[in-house]
């Protein structure tokens, strides 16, 4: 059951990053900077995993804050564990043009895996409706999310 | 006092049956990226859909008769094929968004997988479409979707900054963060979900069954008049909800959750209640007007018996269409697309189809053979072709545009 949750939401991001990366390919074969469109690729992913990761810190919010339902929070974090899932496995698929552009998939990685690992810390915690733990998984998302923010800007 | 009663209640309808799943999520997505600087293409899109509704109802008004069994007389079997093919394909693709759109908002409520939730809502989706009267169709699903002003109100509550605001909204620009392609693919695509085909088919196909006549003119045009702005101005209200709240923090909206947020932070749980009454009435009452919509353009079209004015019996083949369409739209969805991407895709062929329908009502509207002394006038005319020109600018954006944004990511 699990897995058919996350399966809708990240169908709809595939086809639509298949048809970005499409453009990246052909952005590419007309000449632009190999290392500039992958960087682009890993900007577009970190603020991709960035909106998701947001929404899922708020969601969880306002469920400790009790200004939400517990099956809203719940749905809407799932859809961001599954969104920040998509986004790093669409990240993971792109190729490093040069040696050098391993440094940023290294980093991007390392940011990507971080959100996606908090998202589903606030996940686990919802569906427990375990209010420390989901206090606590909150706290380690919002950092998580800064270091998105900050690796994207610095990329971009 | 019962005419004025009639007049009000159709106004009240017209707002809260405005707003259907492709408002929802285009406008939040809009508002969350773009804030309100693609508000000018709302009131485009809004004026459009006035003319276009106007024309198809006064053409169903005073010649008693629905638009494509017109269109094909008036204009032949070869172009009135073409503007059923193009036109159900969107109005299909859109019942199919809807249905999703009803699943995702119980999913909200319980937590359900919504994928449980697409047979259910499918099936409840037909029993209404064939046991329910139209009048109650229209009038309980569009005053239920009233629960939506709960966005304009959020967005008063949440006390923005009112200049900022309207300095975006009458300086539209190219935020900083986006690119003009993205900008004017969501504009395509926000003009596409202001003026869906299926609204005028179920306006002017409703006005029969409703059994206008040139009597019902003034009705008709205050409806729409008064109604469709008004629900223009929810949309408006979702985006400037999701640009106060979400844009500052980063989010993009990708899903119906994410629409709501914006009234949790206004107003808590009562707001949550208020916001999934609308998305659900929304919703259903667009998946209903989707579903009737593909069975009138059918049944139109051959010339069969078509409608909910007559038992269903004597409209069978009418409603085999609308059956099956919902056997077909619940059957794409359990493939787990996702309803999000196929909302954004039908309004997006929504702008491409545009042209097939609009036209044709365009030409009727102006024969006097079916209208007589109701004919276009200067001030219809000259609207009327000054959108032609802008429905057929967004019909051959909207595909290369897509390509180009990867869909707007």
């Amino acid at each position: 059951m699990e897995g058919e949750v996350q399966q809708g939401p990240s169908v709809g991001r595939r086809a639509g990053a298949a048809l970005g990366a499409a453009v990246l390919l052909g952005a590419a074969a007309c000449g632009a900077d190999p290392s500039a469109v992958y960087r682009d690729s890993a900007v577009k992913a970190l603020e991709g995993s960035l909106s998701e990761a947001r929404t899922a810190e708020l969601a969880g919010r306002l469920w400790l804050t009790g200004r939400s339902t517990h099956p809203l929070a719940v749905v809407v974090v799932r859809d961001s564990d599954a969104g920040v899932g998509a986004d790093t496995a669409w990240f993971e698929e792109q190729q490093p043009p040069r040696p050098l552009d391993d440094v940023v998939r290294g980093r991007t990685t390392d940011a990507l895996d971080a959100a996606a690992s908090a998202v589903q810390s606030v996940r686990i915690a919802l569906d427990r409706s375990d209010t420390r733990a989901t206090r606590a998984a909150l706290d380690e998302l919002r950092s998580a999310s800064s270091d998105l923010e900050a690796l994207a800007e610095e990329l971009s | 006092m019962k005419r004025l009663f009639a007049v009000a209640l159709g106004i009240l309808t017209a707002i809260g049956g405005f707003v259907d799943i492709g408002d929802l999520v285009t406008n939040a997505a809009v508002g969350s990226r773009f804030g309100l600087s693609l508000a000018w293409v709302v009131v485009i899109g809004v004026l459009g859909i006035c003319v276009f509704a106007e024309m198809s109802g006064r053409v169903a008004a005073v010649s008693g008769r629905a638009t494509f069994d017109l269109i094909r007389e008036r204009l032949g079997p070869r172009v009135g094929l073409a503007a059923l093919v193009g036109s159900m394909a969107v109005t299909f693709l859109t019942l199919t968004a809807e249905i999703g759109g009803v699943a995702l908002a119980l999913e909200l409520a319980t937590s359900l997988n919504y994928l449980l939730w697409v047979p259910v809502v499918g099936v409840l989706v037909w029993v209404v479409l064939w046991r329910v009267r139209f009048a109650v169709l229209e009038n309980a699903f569009g005053l239920a979707g009233l629960a939506l002003i709960v966005f304009a109100v959020a967005v008063w509550k949440l006390a923005p900054d009112w200049g900022a605001l309207a300095t975006e909204a009458t300086h539209p620009a190219v935020p900083a963060t986006e690119d003009a392609t993205t900008y004017w693919f969501y504009a395509v695509a926000l003009f596409g979900a202001a003026m869906t085909p299926y609204e005028v088919f179920f306006f002017s196909s409703g006005g029969v069954e409703e059994k206008w006549g040139a009597g019902s003119l003034r009705t008709m045009r205050a409806n729409v008049f008064i109604g469709f702005p008004l629900g223009g101005l929810l949309s408006l209200a979702i985006a400037a909800a999701a640009a106060i709240v979400l844009r500052p923090q980063g989010i993009e909206v990708a899903s119906l959750g994410q629409v709501a947020l914006p009234v949790l932070v206004a107003f808590g749980k009562v707001g949550l209640v208020l916001v999934l009454i609308g998305f659900f009435a929304a919703t259903f009452g667009a998946a209903c007007e989707t579903g009737l919509s593909v069975g009138y353009s059918v049944a139109q079209y051959f010339g069969w018996q078509w409608g909910k004015f007559v038992e269903p019996l004597r409209a069978a083949r009418f409603h085999t269409v609308v059956l099956l369409s919902c056997v077909a739209g619940v059957g794409i969805l359990l493939t787990t697309v996702d309803p999000i991407l196929v909302t954004e895709y039908s309004v997006v062929f929504s702008a491409l189809a545009l042209p097939l329908t609009y036209l044709p009502i365009l030409v009727v509207a102006n024969d006097r053979t079916y209208l007589g002394q109701h004919v276009n006038g200067a001030v219809a005319n000259l609207l009327g072709t000054a959108y032609l020109a802008v429905v057929v600018v967004a019909s051959v954006a909207a595909i290369p545009l897509m390509v180009l944004t990867g869909a707007g990511q």
